[in-house]
């Protein structure tokens, strides 16, 4: 299974990996993307720059998506893309995906989907991804939220979110670290947006350390939230069972099952 | 959710609470059997919550059947916490089939683990004036064992709106519907004890430091975990609404570890976390956890001193 970890640099990643950088103001987007499309060639990897970069679609007219001229989503130009690497012969699809913030309410809500898409588009198939956010553009909050749906950071100011889900085989997801009442409301948006998309969430929580009452709210509510769908976790230790069942969630109005 | 209890035919409106002061087990045996055939004349059923030994006593006289059930108070009867929520699930269990129903109630007294314990049974009993002030109507009568403590006796009379005395029932005129709980004043912490303020940000912080204190101890696994989900629930409760930051005190006494949690905020409702959380209800799961979670808890909150609630855990032997 894919392990969260932190990186120093690009030179650190590897194929599946799905990176949250967080860019200062003086980073050149530019500049990114010319080391971005270098790395990609250097080693045989088929290069993809999704972001309104006007000067960088002149550099690289072949190689830069612009999210507001795709035809269909994100997530089915990014898989065409990577079949399309496999057809040609590279070894693998680089994907580098400059986020810029958009003025609607459902932003981080919409972020969060695409994401999730992007995770298990870069776990499923052996892409790299790489999601830059230029921090004066955000909201803090929002990008914990978004860092939660990334096993993997980087950036002189890496984004070191409480808890992380990402995905962990064909059929699943885990979560790793810290679900307390800082981090709940994401939580139970991570769990509403994978919700949305699959009847049953399978969710292997060996890794979670800590899991509190709020964490647990958060996931009544989203499970709730939509009919008809069901959230299996996994690996869940007898304090937090004994602690679902006293709060009185523990009940056929509440789909979740959970097992050691 | 109030169960629904059917009003006990003896006990007029409302729920009655009766102290009942005796001396040795032939006398408590007398009172009580009294008690339950008083009951079962008047077609109402009797729940009996009392210590096993003297449960033994009871069925000696009179056998456990539909209408009289003696119920396992084991997991409750040290955790004061816990009892108004276990006395709700025995009411409404049995009174099912439509019986108005009295109780027998006695707190383990002569088992007690320590003076903070005998001061939060006390306590209980007090709540429960308040617990079932809005119904359902039922009777509880309160043995008291004076050969426990005879200078507890008025402290029981306090939190008893009514007493037994020489078979008969009188007004307790100690009790003050109106007065606030006369508590004792916490104990200072142990020498020594670490001490640490936390904000916003800082719940992992809070767990690290009770983390450390409990590893000196002994205090690991499950019981470690169980102390940290109620130990974040109350610093959790100080930054949201207890000033937005608290002070911890961790220190050891006798066999107890001892977390303390103090913050500007104030805890209007007294019987707040001893109500069974209802599913569909938003929040208000955290000092039901941690009075479900902690051997015993005591929680002080005045609007001008704040709160402190002081978590207790047996340490391993």
């Amino acid at each position: 299974m894919r392990a969260p970890r932190t990186l120093m640099s690009l030179d650190e990643v590897d194929l599946g990996d799905h990176i949250c950088q967080v860019l200062d103001h003086t980073d050149d987007v530019l500049d990114r993307s010319r080391a971005f499309v270098a790395d990609g060639a250097l080693h045989g990897d088929k290069v993809v720059i999704v972001g309104p970069v006007q000067q960088a679609e002149s550099e690289f007219p072949r190689v830069v998506l612009d999210p507001a001229r795709l035809e269909g989503s994100l997530l089915a130009a990014v898989r065409r893309e990577a079949a399309a690497a496999d057809r040609q012969g590279f070894r693998s699809l680089r994907v580098l995906h400059h986020v810029t913030p958009r003025c609607c309410a459902e932003q981080t809500e919409e972020l969060l989907r695409s994401e999730l898409d992007l995770e298990e588009f870069a776990a499923d198939t052996g892409a790299l991804v790489v999601c830059a956010y230029h921090g004066a553009d955000w909201d803090p909050s929002a990008l914990q939220q978004i860092g939660c749906v990334h096993p993997h950071w980087l950036g002189s100011r890496p984004i070191s979110p409480a808890f992380r889900v990402f995905r962990a085989g064909k059929e699943s997801w885990a979560v790793d670290g810290i679900v307390d009442s800082d981090g709940a409301t994401a939580f139970g948006a991570v769990l509403c947006a994978l919700l949305a998309q699959t009847a049953t969430v399978r969710l292997l929580c060996h890794a979670l350390e800590f899991f509190d009452a709020s964490g647990m709210s958060a996931l009544a509510d989203a499970v709730r939230f939509l009919p008809d769908r069901k959230v299996v976790l996994e690996g869940v230790n007898d304090t937090v069972r004994l602690s679902w069942e006293l709060s009185g969630f523990a009940i056929p109005d509440i789909p979740v099952v959970m097992t050691p | 959710m109030t169960p629904s209890v059917p009003t006990s035919a003896t006990a007029g409106a409302g729920y009655r609470h009766e102290l009942y002061p005796y001396t040795g087990r032939d006398e408590f045996v007398e009172g009580t059997v009294r008690f339950i055939r008083d009951a079962l004349d008047g077609g109402e059923a009797v729940v009996v919550a009392v210590p096993e030994d003297k449960a033994s006593l009871l069925r000696a006289e009179i056998r456990e059947d539909g209408a009289v059930r003696y119920v396992d108070t084991s997991r409750v009867a040290h955790h004061p916490g816990r009892l108004i929520a276990a006395w709700r699930e025995w009411l409404q269990e049995h009174a099912s089939e439509g019986r108005p129903v009295r109780g027998i109630g006695e707190a383990p007294w002569d088992t007690v683990r320590s003076q903070a314990e005998a001061q939060e049974l006390r306590y209980h009993e007090w709540l429960l004036n308040k617990a079932f002030a809005e119904g359902p109507a039922w009777w509880l009568l309160c043995p008291y064992d004076l050969a426990q403590d005879k200078a507890a006796l008025a402290e029981m009379a306090r939190c008893h709106p009514e007493m037994r005395e020489n078979g008969r029932t009188v007004r307790c005129e100690s009790y003050d519907p109106q007065a606030p709980y006369a508590f004792t004043p916490l104990t200072d912490p142990c020498d020594p004890y670490d001490e640490f303020a936390y904000t916003r940000g800082e719940l992992s912080a809070v767990r690290e430091k009770i983390a450390a204190c409990a590893q000196q101890h002994g205090l690991t696994g499950r019981r470690l975990r169980e102390l940290h989900l109620a130990a974040t629930e109350v610093a959790g409760n100080s930054i949201r609404h207890g000033g937005g930051h608290g002070v911890l005190r961790t220190w050891s006494e006798d066999r107890w570890l001892v977390c303390e949690f103090r913050d500007s905020g104030y805890i209007e409702d007294p019987l707040a976390g001893r109500r069974r959380p209802d599913p569909t209800q938003s929040g208000g799961r955290g000092l039901w956890l941690v009075h479900q979670l902690c051997d015993l808890v005591e929680i002080r909150s005045t609007p001008h001193e704040g709160t402190a609630i002081r978590l207790h855990t047996a340490l391993p032997e």
